[in-house]
């Protein structure tokens, strides 16, 4: 559907050239849902703005569906993007327009007549959920609203693609999810491949299918979801799938005489994947290595609807033979451990 | 009573003439200026370095005459375009006479106005109508001015008070209006009450202006 070959951009400064991106060869397949995660100055912007060239690639090739954006002249780029809809993190209505007006305005630029507009435009209203704003100006609907304009109007032309720059940066929480499942819904019901930036690991989570993570403008890992979330390779990408798994763990947890003391045990953090069952792993543990576990936490999340468990376990007894455990763990294949201790960097074995 | 309506009736032939004449050159001015101000501004800004129509010469000679005309004060002006309006209109004194130094000098102002206003539009929304397939045209007509209209009608407003007060100098000229009353009245002859009148007069003119610009400016504005 999408392929991007060696994209290059440098942003050519007074003092010195900035390289955005270096390089950059990733495959978007039809239908997906395709999430590129970085943090901030990584070359998201610039990558999902190349894609479309609003932004000009230094170098590299863009092709949709085929035809390669890059080589195209200027009336052919603008037929091309009409295949391409976006949505941006400040949404960028016309508030001069009113929500239905908002809508019409690529079936205008498309030449569609009266009639077409009026019918494709309450159509589109209906699927976001505000056929009864068409009258409102964008000034008086919450973010979330405005949100669901940018995504009719990017659905105007019956686009191939669907760009999303942050789409849900600029939203509350609650709203982050809705505007998530409008796309998720999209994606299905119309058959729309997404491309989506975001430095929320939450919105990857919530609705990609594949990811890739960028860093100082190089993909550094691309796969499934599932897998970048259960078997990161990278620092950044550990950092990320961390972040979201840590907010997870009670805080005070961590003041447990086991993180303090570790003379007294230790307090492990079990990570498991679909229905690998972590019951048994648990007794096999007490069993084989006659330590005491106590089981302090559990809580299972779904991710790309396989169940992606954390369990947080006191291993207490004998030293030796919690270490021998945990060396065990390692071994297994469907789970992946963490020793807590007090420090802010959690050692992660993986 | 009766003699402050006998006050106000004297005069009233003089004055309301004054005020036709004002309002046929403003109006005039404004009309021609404001067709040829809006392009020149539009010009000035899509021209520019990154923006949709960029070149660095037509921007230049824009901004250039931009800069050139609005640094010449208006009583200057006038003097000096005296044989380009005896070319243009066979006279150079006049109510009609005056509505050519005036328009010349309306737009660069406006087109300065128009400038302004546009810059304040989102560059977001622009890119926003780009990533949609829009052709520099459709980005000006559908989303630039639009999109300003609010600040534009603002600035229309100001131009047009700033031409009341230009037609009053253009007196000098013989052009007529409230202004030219003022001086030939209150100044040549002394007759404080006529120029009083007409102060009061050009007031009222100008708030009027001003207040209905503001409401309409006001009622467009959605953001
Ligand atoms: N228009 C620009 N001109 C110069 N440098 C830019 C421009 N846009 C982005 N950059 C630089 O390119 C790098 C990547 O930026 P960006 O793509 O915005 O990253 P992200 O969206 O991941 O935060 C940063 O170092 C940024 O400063
Ligand atoms: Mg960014």
């Amino acid at each position: 559907m999408i392929e991007i070959k060696n994209l290059k951009k440098v942003y050519s400064g007074e003092e010195k050239d900035v390289e955005a991106l270096k390089g950059i060869d990733l495959k978007v397949e039809h239908g997906e849902i395709f999430g590129l995660i970085g943090p901030s100055g990584a070359g998201k912007s610039s990558f999902i703005r190349c894609l479309n060239l609003l932004e000009e690639p230094t170098a590299g090739q863009i092709i949709v569906d085929g035809q390669d954006l890059t080589a195209l002249n200027t009336k052919e780029l603008r037929e091309a993007r009409k295949e391409l809809g976006m949505i941006f993190q400040n949404f960028n209505l016309l508030n001069s327009r009113t929500v239905a007006d908002n809508v019409a305005f690529p079936l205008e630029i498309a030449d569609a007549n009266k009639e077409e507009i009026n019918d494709k435009v309450s159509e589109l209203l209906e699927l976001v959920g505000l056929a009864d704003k068409a009258d409102s100006y964008p000034s008086q609907l919450s973010g979330g609203q405005q949100q669901r304009v940018g995504i009719a109007r990017a659905l105007a032309n019956d686009p191939k693609v669907l760009l999303c720059d942050e789409a849900t940066s600029s939203l509350d929480p609650e709203t982050t999810h809705s505007i998530l499942d409008l796309l998720r819904d999209i994606n299905e019901k119309l058959g729309i491949t997404i491309v989506l930036i975001t430095h929320e690991m939450e919105v990857i989570k919530e609705i990609c299918t594949k990811v890739a993570v960028l860093e100082a403008g190089k993909v550094v890992e691309v796969g499934d979801v599932i897998d970048i979330f259960t078997k990161p390779e990278k620092n950044v990408t550990k950092k990320f799938v961390q972040r979201i798994i840590n907010a997870n763990v009670p805080e005070e947890l961590l003041s447990r005489v086991t993180v303090e003391n570790p003379e007294h045990g230790r307090l492990i953090k079990i990570c498991f994947v679909g229905d690998s069952a972590s019951e048994p792993l648990v007794s096999d543990l007490v069993h084989n290595f006659q330590i005491d576990a106590n089981i302090l936490y559990g809580n299972i999340d779904k991710i790309q609807g396989i169940p992606f468990g954390t369990l947080i376990i006191e291993l207490t007894g004998d030293l030796d033979q919690i270490e021998s455990a945990i060396d065990c763990l390692h071994e297994s294949d469907n789970v992946r451990i963490e020793v807590i201790t007090d420090e802010e960097s959690v050692s992660i074995h993986y | 009573m009766k003699n402050l309506l006998a006050f106000i009736i004297k005069d009233l032939g003089l004055l309301w003439t004054g005020i036709q004449q004002t309002f046929y050159m403003v109006g005039i001015s404004m009309a021609i200026s404001t067709l040829f101000g809006i392009p020149l501004g539009v010009g000035v800004v899509v021209t520019e370095e990154g923006n949709i129509l960029e070149n660095k010469y037509i921007n230049f000679i824009l901004s250039a005459i931009i800069n050139v005309v609005r640094s010449i004060p208006f009583i200057v002006l006038m003097v000096a375009l005296i044989p380009f309006t005896r070319f243009l209109i066979n006279t150079s004194i006049g109510t009609t006479a005056a509505v050519v130094p005036l328009t010349i000098a309306a737009i660069p102002f406006i087109g300065r106005i128009v400038e302004n206003s546009l810059k304040e539009v989102d560059n977001g929304v622009i890119e926003a109508a780009q990533a949609m397939g829009a052709t520099p045209w459709e980005i000006i007509t559908k989303v630039l001015l639009p999109e300003s209209l609010p600040s534009l009608i603002l600035g229309l407003t100001i131009t047009a008070i700033t031409l009341i007060g230009f037609s009053a100098i253009a007196g000098a000229i013989g052009a007529g209006g409230l202004g030219d009353i003022a001086v030939r009245y209150g100044y040549h002859r002394f007759e404080t009450v006529i120029m009083v009148k007409t102060v009061i007069l050009l007031i009222i003119l100008v708030q009027g202006v001003q207040t209905f610009g503001n409401w309409l400016a006001n009622t467009l504005d959605h953001s």
